[in-house]
C-alpha cells in the first residue's frame, strides 16, 4: 500500500465543481512556508475538538456485519474519523511518523503528536487468565469479498471528491487543494488495523544492516545480483498480522525415559556405549496463557514454501514488541508501503492452535526435566478458554530482488530487517556454477583425506 | 593395493551408529564436498530460518498437575536418546525445510 499521490485524476464526474471552493481557513499555499519553529512539546493525539469531521463517503463502504454468537467485538475505531487530520498547531494536513521519536509529526510546523498506545486505549491488554470467549478488535472482522476497495471521499477542505484506492492506501492527496485525506474508519476489507507499531529503526541503519548481511556473502552470490546489489533501494512496509492472546488448558499424555545407567561394553574392536533406562506413563495437565502470538494475515506472506518463495526471511525477524503498537492512524503510513490483510480468523485458527500446542510441549519441557532421554507425547489435547485477536501493521525494511533463473523460472529473494529491534535475515541468490566447483574440489580433496585415513588407520 | 571390499567395509563401519570418533571423522572427510555444498547453501539461502514462536513468545504457566507411573526398565539400548521422543518437536511452523 503506498501513500503517494501518483497517478491520481481528477475525477470525470465533477466537472461542474471546478473551480471548487476555496477552504476560508488559511492554508500555507506552495512556496509560502515559514521556517519551523522549535520542537513542541507533544501532546495526546489527536487534539480534542481538532479532527475535522468529514462527510461520509459518496460510495458507501460495506456495512459491518453482526459478530457471530460467542463472539465480543472490541470497536478501535470508534473515534476515527475519515478525511482530513489536521496538525493540532497549525491545521496542516502534511503529517507524518519521526522515526527517532515514535510520534507523528507535522511537515510544516514541527509540532509532534503521540498517538495512544492501542492495547490499553481498547483495554485489550487485560489479564490473559481472565479471557474467556473469543474477543476480536473491529478491525479484525470477517473480510466481506463484496467491499468496494475503491472508495471516494468528499474533501472537507475544498469540496472535491477524492477517490482512495484501499487496496493500495489508506491515503491519498486531494489534487486541487493538495490536503492529505485519510481513512481510518474501518469497512470489511482489511485495509484499516486495530493498531499500528510505528518503524523505530531509521532508514539508514537498516542500509547498514543490509549491506553488512550480503557483505558476508558476497563469495559465492550470483554476478548480476552483485552487480545490481544496492541497500538503497530498501523500503519500509507495514505488512498485516493477528495478534493472539490465549486461555488455554493443556493436558498431554505420553511415556518418558529416564536413564539409570550408561556403560561400555567391548563388541568386536570396538568400545559400544549402552544405556538402561526406566520408562513411564507420564500426563501432564496445566493453564497456559499465551501472550501476543504473532502470525501473518497476508495469505501471500503465509506460503512460506522455501522452494517457491523467501517469505521465511520475514518470518524469520520476528518478535516485535507489539504491546507497543498504537491507534491506529493513516499518517503514520506516509513515506512507507504496505500490505493489507486479505485472511480472516476463521483462516488463521487452524495455525494459531497448531503454534500454541507447541508453546504448551516447549513449557511442558520444563516440567519433564527428569526424563533426561525423552518424552513422546501421544495426546495432546489444547482446549481455548479464551482467545483475543487484534490487527497489526507492523514495520519491515525490505528489501527485493527479482531473481530471473536461466530456466525461465523467477524468484525473489528477500533481505529483511526488523523495523523495531533491527534483527536481520536473508536470502542471497547463489552462483551455482561456482559453487558446485569448490563444492567439487573440495569432495576430491576430502575423498584423498579419506584415502590416506584408511590406509594408515582402518587399512 | 587398494582394497575396494576392505574399503567398503571400512565405510559401512565408519557410518554406522556406534562407530568410533576416528571412523566418523574418515566418513565426514568422503562427503566433505557435499556437507560444504549444503553449509553454503544454507548461509546464502537461509531456508533453515524461521520464527521460534515456542520459544519466543510471552508466555506462562499455572495449575500444573502431573501423574506418572513406572512402566518398566530397559536395558542395553544403543541410543542414547528415547526412540519417538517428541517434546523437542515443533509443528506449527508455517512451511520449511527444518
Amino acid at each position: 500500500m503506498t501513500s503517494t499521490d501518483d497517478g491520481f485524476q481528477p475525477p470525470p464526474t465533477q466537472p461542474q465543481a471546478w473551480p471548487p471552493p476555496v477552504p476560508p481557513q488559511a492554508w500555507p499555499p506552495p512556496g509560502q512556508q515559514q521556517p519551523a519553529p522549535p520542537p513542541a512539546p507533544q501532546q495526546a493525539w489527536p487534539p480534542p475538538g481538532q479532527q475535522q469531521p468529514a462527510p461520509p463517503p459518496v460510495q458507501q463502504p460495506g456495512q459491518q456485519q453482526a459478530p457471530p454468537p460467542g463472539v465480543s467485538v472490541v470497536r478501535t475505531d470508534a473515534e476515527s474519523k475519515d478525511g482530513l487530520t489536521k496538525c493540532g498547531r497549525c491545521g496542516a494536513t502534511e503529517i507524518s511518523l519521526n522515526i527517532e521519536t515514535g510520534n507523528l509529526r507535522c511537515g510544516f510546523c514541527r509540532f509532534e503528536m503521540q498517538s495512544p498506545n492501542a492495547l490499553q486505549t481498547y483495554g485489550l491488554d487485560g489479564d490473559v487468565s481472565m479471557l474467556t470467549g473469543i474477543v476480536v478488535g473491529s478491525g479484525s472482522d470477517n473480510i466481506v469479498p463484496s467491499t468496494d476497495l475503491v472508495l471516494t471521499f468528499k474533501c472537507s477542505a475544498c469540496g472535491a471528491d477524492v477517490v482512495i484506492d484501499s487496496a493500495n492506501s489508506t491515503q491519498a492527496r486531494c489534487h486541487w487543494c493538495r490536503n492529505t485525506l485519510s481513512m481510518n474508519e474501518q469497512i470489511p476489507n482489511g485495509a484499516v488495523p486495530d493498531m499500528i507499531l510505528p518503524f523505530k529503526l531509521p532508514k539508514d541503519v537498516a542500509v547498514a544492516k543490509i549491506k553488512e548481511f550480503v557483505g558476508k556473502r558476497m563469495a559465492f552470490a550470483h554476478p548480476t545480483f552483485k552487480a545490481e546489489f544496492n541497500a538503497e533501494n530498501v523500503m519500509g512496509v507495514y505488512l498485516p498480522y493477528m495478534v493472539f492472546d490465549a486461555n488455554a488448558h493443556v493436558a498431554l499424555a505420553g511415556q518418558g525415559e529416564h536413564q539409570t545407567r550408561s556403560y561400555t561394553v567391548k563388541r568386536g574392536d570396538d568400545d559400544v556405549r549402552l544405556y538402561d533406562a526406566d520408562v513411564y506413563d507420564v500426563r501432564r495437565d496445566f493453564s497456559l496463557y499465551i501472550d501476543d502470538l504473532t502470525v501473518e494475515s497476508s495469505s501471500e506472506r503465509r506460503d512460506q514454501n522455501v522452494m517457491r518463495n523467501s517469505n521465511n526471511i520475514i518470518n524469520a525477524i520476528m518478535p516485535f514488541d507489539v504491546e507497543n503498537s498504537v491507534c491506529y492512524d493513516s499518517n503514520y503510513l506516509t513515506g512507507f508501503t504496505s500490505e493489507r490483510r486479505d485472511t480472516n480468523l476463521d483462516d488463521l485458527t487452524g495455525v494459531a492452535a497448531a503454534q500454541s500446542k507447541d508453546i504448551a510441549r516447549y513449557r511442558a519441557n520444563e516440567m519433564v526435566t527428569f526424563y533426561d532421554r525423552g518424552v513422546r507425547w501421544d495426546d495432546e489435547q489444547l482446549h481455548l478458554v479464551g482467545q483475543r485477536w487484534v490487527s497489526a501493521y507492523l514495520p519491515v525494511w525490505l528489501y527485493s530482488y527479482y531473481e530471473t533463473k536461466s530456466s525461465g523460472k523467477s524468484f525473489v529473494h528477500y533481505v529483511a530487517v526488523n523495523g523495531r529491534t533491527g534483527e536481520t535475515m536473508g536470502s542471497v541468490p547463489i552462483n551455482q556454477r561456482k559453487l558446485l566447483l569448490v563444492a567439487a574440489g573440495v569432495e576430491l580433496l576430502g575423498i584423498i583425506a579419506f584415502l590416506l585415513f584408511f590406509f594408515l588407520v582402518g587399512g | 593395493m587398494f582394497n575396494y571390499t576392505e574399503a567398503v567395509g571400512f565405510l559401512v563401519q565408519a557410518s554406522s551408529s556406534d562407530s568410533s570418533g576416528a571412523n566418523k571423522i574418515a566418513f565426514l572427510f568422503l562427503f566433505a564436498g557435499f556437507v560444504f555444498y549444503g553449509i553454503m547453501f544454507l548461509r546464502y539461502r537461509n531456508v533453515n530460518k524461521r520464527h521460534h514462536h515456542e520459544s519466543d513468545t510471552k508466555s506462562r504457566t499455572a495449575n500444573i498437575q502431573a501423574g506418572d507411573t513406572f512402566v518398566h526398565s530397559r536395558t542395553g539400548v544403543t541410543d542414547s536418546n528415547m526412540p519417538g521422543a517428541n517434546n523437542k518437536q515443533f509443528n506449527g511452523k508455517l512451511w520449511g525445510l527444518f
